[in-house]
């Protein structure tokens, strides 16, 4: 399926629900990991705020996935939101404890930035155990 | 109240304009094709570009011009390049994914008929209300303090002139030819994914202080559209934004829109190219000459002072004030890593300024891409204080460069 295909499958299936600029963002993050980095599988899941991506790398290791949430540079963020938006998350995989933020700026530079809860941090005496 | 402004011809040693016809009755002119309007004569050298609104940036329609804006200037992004929009250049089968290595090896392609001059037509439309606006784009003369005259540095850098003056009466709607057809022909060629896309404050100084940009958005049902050229029923209706109406709408969804146009504004008339700051922690990084050739040298942090602090206002204006000597601290390492130097860019608003609270509804039901916002499907009220474009004139900056000292090196 071609891209311009794909844009417009996008835009019918999100156009009542989601603003286009939404589609725009979530778009871009797709053609950028699926054409540029090769990534193998890139699919789209909605709640009812976002749309947001699943992405495997490579197809041999499945269970390395990221979820990927495209969003504007221009977005100010508090804990609070962060936390809330991780919960409304619909169809994540029973142990993801991670996101990745896919921050666009407006001439579609994309950065990612990867945010987990577990921060691996455990009790320094715990793990002498 | 909008008012009409006066046509301001300055012309830069050309002064034979065939195929622009102006009307001198009502101040303004009619354009019944694309080739009639005063930046698009096959004498002139300078071409005028299009572009479609996404709501968040501009995209430059037609991929060949994309590269020829580029080219004139740096302007924008390949979707798929750091830069330059390479990409389509690129052997597909490459092992590398990364947009930067170009191969002599081209894809042939024929494009024929994707000469955008034949597949639009500019229709007029009924002037609504929200459109009945008379503009003008007059070269900006003293726009920023401090700002030197733009001929100077357009002779160096670019071929493109500015041209002032685009009169329009109302709303021009712009069919563009989505002629599917066509495009199932080319299939077997490879298809061009990639297309050039501007930052607002890029797409804003191309209209505003240049005027070779035309930025076209999908129709909102408040528009009235004629309907009187439904022969080709394959064409998509977009309608042209003004520049009142793109100030506005880049206000309106950009909090600091503002402040990034004057530093963008300023910038680029003193012949710096700047760029997307994303990557490297500051608003925008500088280049002298074109990005391919040389790194960036500066890195700017926008800083809004004398910035009230209201709490009718949106809660949030994305301004950043530098308070403590650890956010310096921070600021200053990144910069170090990445070799840039670091310009703190100051803005003074005028006492005077005049701005108009206009409640925004968002009538999308959803964020608009910005996280924090979950209203969902309500029609949320927003009080947003939108500053007039005259007053643009009116800001005071003033500029510090930030650099380490380090008493041990200095040392004879």
């Amino acid at each position: 399926m071609s891209l311009d295909d794909l844009f417009e499958d996008l835009q019918n299936k999100y156009n009542e629900t989601h603003s286009i600029v939404q589609i725009h963002l979530a778009y871009q993050i797709y053609v950028d990991l699926v054409t540029l980095k090769k990534w193998n599988k890139v699919e789209f899941k909605n709640n009812d705020q976002l749309i947001y991506l699943h992405a495997i790398e490579n197809l041999n290791n499945p269970n390395n996935y990221n979820i990927v949430i495209p969003c504007k540079s221009t977005s100010i963020w508090t804990v609070e939101s962060i936390k809330k938006m991780f919960k409304n998350l619909n169809d994540l995989p029973i142990d993801c404890k991670a996101f990745t933020l896919g921050i666009q700026d407006e001439d579609s530079s994309i950065s990612y930035y990867e945010l987990s809860f577990n921060t691996g941090l455990s009790d320094p005496i715990d793990s002498l155990i | 109240m909008e008012t009409s402004n006066t046509v301001n011809i300055r012309s830069n040693g050309n002064n034979k304009r065939e195929g622009f016809k102006k009307n001198n009755n009502n101040n303004g002119f009619d354009a019944t094709s694309v080739k009639q309007l005063p930046t698009t004569s096959d004498e002139l050298k300078y071409k005028h570009y299009f572009g479609e609104y996404l709501g968040y940036g501009v995209k430059i329609i037609d991929y060949e011009q994309g590269l020829d804006l580029y080219k004139h200037g740096s302007y924008g992004k390949g979707i798929l390049s750091r830069s330059f929009p390479i990409f389509d250049n690129i052997k597909s089968t490459s092992t590398s994914g990364s947009g930067f290595h170009i191969k002599k090896k081209e894809n042939k392609r024929s494009r024929d008929s994707n000469n955008i001059e034949d597949q639009l037509l500019v229709t007029k439309a009924t002037p609504t209300n929200s459109a009945n606006t008379i503009t003008t784009t007059t070269m900006t003369t003293t726009s920023i303090a401090e700002t030197k005259s733009i001929n100077d540095i357009n002779i160096e850098e670019r071929t493109l002139k500015q041209q002032k003056t685009t009169h329009l009466e109302s709303n021009d709607h712009i069919k563009i030819d989505e002629n599917k057809s066509d495009r199932e022909e080319k299939s077997s060629t490879r298809e061009k994914v990639e297309y050039l896309q501007l930052s607002l404050c890029e797409a804003f100084y191309l209209i505003y202080s240049l005027g070779c940009l035309t930025i076209l958005r999908r129709p909102k049902s408040s528009d009235k559209i004629s309907k009187a050229n439904n022969l080709d029923t394959n064409k998509k209706t977009m309608v042209k934004m003004t520049i009142q109406e793109c100030w506005k709408e880049f206000q309106t969804i950009e909090n600091s829109f503002v402040s990034k146009y004057i530093a963008y504004h300023y910038f680029r008339s003193l012949g710096w190219i700047p760029r997307s700051g994303i990557k490297y922690g500051c608003d925008y990084i500088l280049y002298k000459l074109k990005p391919d050739l040389i790194h960036a040298q500066y890195g700017i942090i926008i800083q809004n002072r004398n910035e009230k602090s209201d709490n009718n206002l949106r809660e949030t204006t994305g301004n950043r004030i530098i308070q403590s000597w650890d956010e310096l601290s921070g600021i200053n390492r990144v910069s170090e890593s990445v070799a840039k130097g670091i310009i703190i860019f100051n803005i003074f608003k005028p006492k005077n300024h005049s701005a108009e609270i206009i409640n925004r509804i968002t009538e999308s039901n959803s964020n608009n891409g910005d996280i924090n916002n979950f209203n969902n499907r309500i029609y949320e009220q927003t009080k947003i204080e939108c500053f007039d474009l005259e007053t643009l004139s009116d800001y005071k900056v003033n500029m510090w460069e930030l650099k380490r000292w380090i008493p041990n090196r200095t040392r004879a």
